[in-house]
């Protein structure tokens, strides 16, 4: 962004309409006190970040006095665009794009006009303010460190780093909740009772069938042969079945031993197919690869056959002008050599396109291979369902077939009998409930096993997140800080700051309160204090894409003559990088700069 | 840099860390996937509640 005229009407000093043509290098304001050189420079500030420079001050602060409303215009170039803006104290904002005569209003959004920089980055980046020195020595560290990043525009970062701590520190404390709760659940005595369970269950069915046995033969102690028969039939039906479902299983379960061996199988096939989708992409960026370079190898070898066309003839063909037979046999070489270097390329990219379509072409089979695997490991869970409800109906009709056996005349009392069968049911209900508070407490334990299995894998994903975050913000604030240190650093030396030796100045640890040669900032003279601040902040604008101009409103306070030297010839020679704004009061430093423009006041 | 360039760097972080140790070979692509997707909802949410952010990243009420 480079700044081409500002306007100002109302503001402060400026009552009168008022306009300025800058230099797009660099422009010197030479004027006495009371002038209007802060005016200006609050103006411009007031143009691109609306805010006031002054710390504390509203808009309306920068109008004349008894005017209701100033008005500041600044013409200005971005991203090869001419734009003009209006701001008024009001709070009104107006943009306009120059097409061709024409000043278009709304042609292009706020954003796309300025450069997207935060008002920090606006104020630290391009303003040097009379008060900012003193403003800045009295923040608060953590504000300085706020300022910081919002310096290197980070602060979005900074805060979600933040959050995916919390997010870690909110797992760890689940996971020590389940760890917690897994230490204190135990059986405390609760056995599996599910056999004797069974066997009792057996013995009040037998009893049940013999009671029920008595009572379907009228009269007698003696059970029905035609009942007798009618269960060896049902015993064998389910014989039958049970052995067509284990032909089945064998014929589902061929080449695996277990169903575990198959779902490992099917776990390193699901594996491998996560690469699945990558292959395809990556086949698809060969094909393309091969066809670009395919295209380029024709484009080549046309303009060569062209080239070829020419040699030797002394007049072109087409445009009848003659031709410099040197150059020509120079191109002809020249595209040769191209074009065998994209013919390697293209063998290359066919190569590639080759190795990553044959492991598309792997990859679909495995997956039509894991298809098959699937269904049979359903198929396989199903027949083993039936196979178990078979078994337990044979198991049934075995048990009700023994109890028909022929009964000795005491043990066929009925009433013996219906005895017996009360005692063993209300053990069997005993058994029964001890075995659900077995179970309630085994799921119970299960359930809080899975819990702690899935809650350390949060805590290590949220670690690994934090760890990639906590790198992602050394990467980005790092390299960013690391130029701005070496500058800095490299500038001290030229200004002849550091007194003992040279030493590395470290902004993000200080929090911009560098020490120099072990003194605090604070501590420093005035002359240090500017050089330094001074340096440190054209440093981290140069980080900030968009601060193209430095405003800089008396820089040279407490600076002797020869730092005033070595201070403009810092800032020559910053330019063109940065535009220059130059606002002083003295006039032996305004008559140091020989070239750029001059505007007195 | 922009959301967009740090998305793409804390990824390739994601990537590197995911090599490593004790967490290599615990996470797919998916998970990388819905972190990186959470990362970028916190750059462009300042407010977005810890809670939440947990909620998402885990899949489990925090």
């Amino acid at each position: 962004m480079k700044l081409e005229k500002v306007i100002l009407q109302n503001l402060g000093l400026y009552r009168e309409k008022r306009s300025f043509d800058l230099s797009r290098e660099l422009t010197v304001f030479y004027g006495p006190n009371f002038s209007g050189k802060s005016t200006l420079v609050k103006a411009i500030y007031f143009a691109l970040a609306g805010k006031v420079l002054t710390t504390g001050l509203k808009p309306p602060a920068l109008a004349s006095t008894n005017t209701p409303s100033g008005t500041v215009g600044l013409f200005y170039q971005h991203q090869q665009e001419n734009f003009r803006l209006y701001r008024s104290t009001k709070g009104d904002l107006q943009i306009e794009q120059a097409r061709g005569e024409q000043w278009i209003r709304g042609a292009a959004n706020e954003a796309a006009s300025l450069p997207s920089l935060n008002q920090q980055q606006w104020r630290t980046g391009c303003f040097l303010h009379e008060d900012e020195l003193g403003e800045f020595l009295a923040q608060p560290p953590a504000t300085r460190r706020e300022v910081l990043n919002q310096l290197l525009g980070v602060e979005s970062l900074l805060k979600a780093q933040d959050l995916f701590v919390e997010a870690r520190r909110l797992a760890k404390r689940r996971e020590k909740t389940a760890l917690g709760l897994q230490a204190s659940l135990r059986l405390d005595g609760l056995a599996d009772l599910s056999v004797e369970l069974q066997t009792r269950k057996n013995t009040v069915l037998k009893l049940e069938t013999r009671l029920q046995a008595l009572q379907d033969t009228p009269g007698g102690n003696q059970p029905d042969e035609r009942l007798r028969q009618a269960w060896e039939q049902a015993k064998a039906a389910a014989q039958t079945r049970l052995a067509q479902w284990q032909q089945q299983l064998d014929a589902v379960r061929a080449g695996f031993n277990t169903r575990e061996e198959l779902a490992i199988l099917l776990e390193q096939c699901a594996q491998q197919l996560a690469q699945h989708e990558n292959a395809k992409r990556e086949l698809e960026s060969c094909t393309d690869a091969r066809i670009t370079l395919a295209s380029q190898l024709r484009q080549s070898e046309d303009l060569l056959a062209a080239l070829q066309g020419l040699q030797g003839r002394e007049i072109c063909p087409t445009c009848q002008q003659s031709l410099a037979l040197e150059v020509i046999a120079k191109l002809v070489e020249e595209y040769q050599v191209k074009r065998e270097a994209v013919l390697r390329e293209r063998e290359l990219a066919e190569a590639k396109e080759r190795e990553a379509r044959e492991t598309v072409q792997m990859l679909d089979d495995l997956a039509r291979r894991q298809n098959e695997l699937g269904h049979r490991r359903q198929q396989w869970q199903q027949i083993e369902t039936e196979i178990a409800a078979a078994q337990k109906e044979l198991e049934t009709w075995e048990i009700k077939l023994a109890a028909l056996a022929p009964l000795s005349p005491a043990a066929a009392s009925r009433e013996k009998l219906q005895q017996e069968l009360d005692a063993q049911r209300r053990q069997l209900a005993e058994l029964e409930r001890q075995q659900m508070l077995y179970e309630q407490r085994r799921q119970a334990i299960l359930s809080v096993n899975r819990q702690a299995e899935a809650v350390a894998k949060q805590r290590l994903l949220s670690e690994w997140t934090a760890e990639a975050l906590a790198r992602t913000v050394q990467a980005a604030v790092g390299v960013s800080l690391k130029q701005a240190e070496i500058e800095i650093t490299t500038c001290l030396q030229s200004f002849g700051l550091f007194r003992i030796q040279p030493q590395k100045i470290d902004l993000a640890q200080s929090q911009l309160m560098p020490d120099i040669d072990g003194r605090a900032l604070q501590t420093l003279s005035g002359s240090e204090k500017t050089i330094l601040y001074l340096n440190m902040k054209i440093a981290l604008s140069r980080l900030m894409a968009g601060a193209d101009f430095l405003v800089l409103d008396d820089p040279t306070l407490h600076l002797d003559e020869t730092r005033r030297e070595r201070l403009r010839d810092y800032l020559l020679g910053l330019l063109p990088e940065k535009q220059m704004l130059i606002f002083t009061n003295d006039a032996s430093f305004a008559d140091l700069f020989k070239s750029g423009k001059r505007i007195d006041l | 840099m922009n959301d967009q360039e740090l998305v793409a760097l804390f990824r390739d972080k994601l990537r590197a860390a995911g090599k490593e140790g004790k967490y290599a070979r615990r996470f797919t692509p998916e998970d990388e996937e819905r972190v990186c997707k959470v990362f970028k909802m916190a750059l462009e949410n300042s407010s977005l509640a810890d809670t939440l952010l947990f909620e998402l990243l885990t899949g489990e009420k925090a």
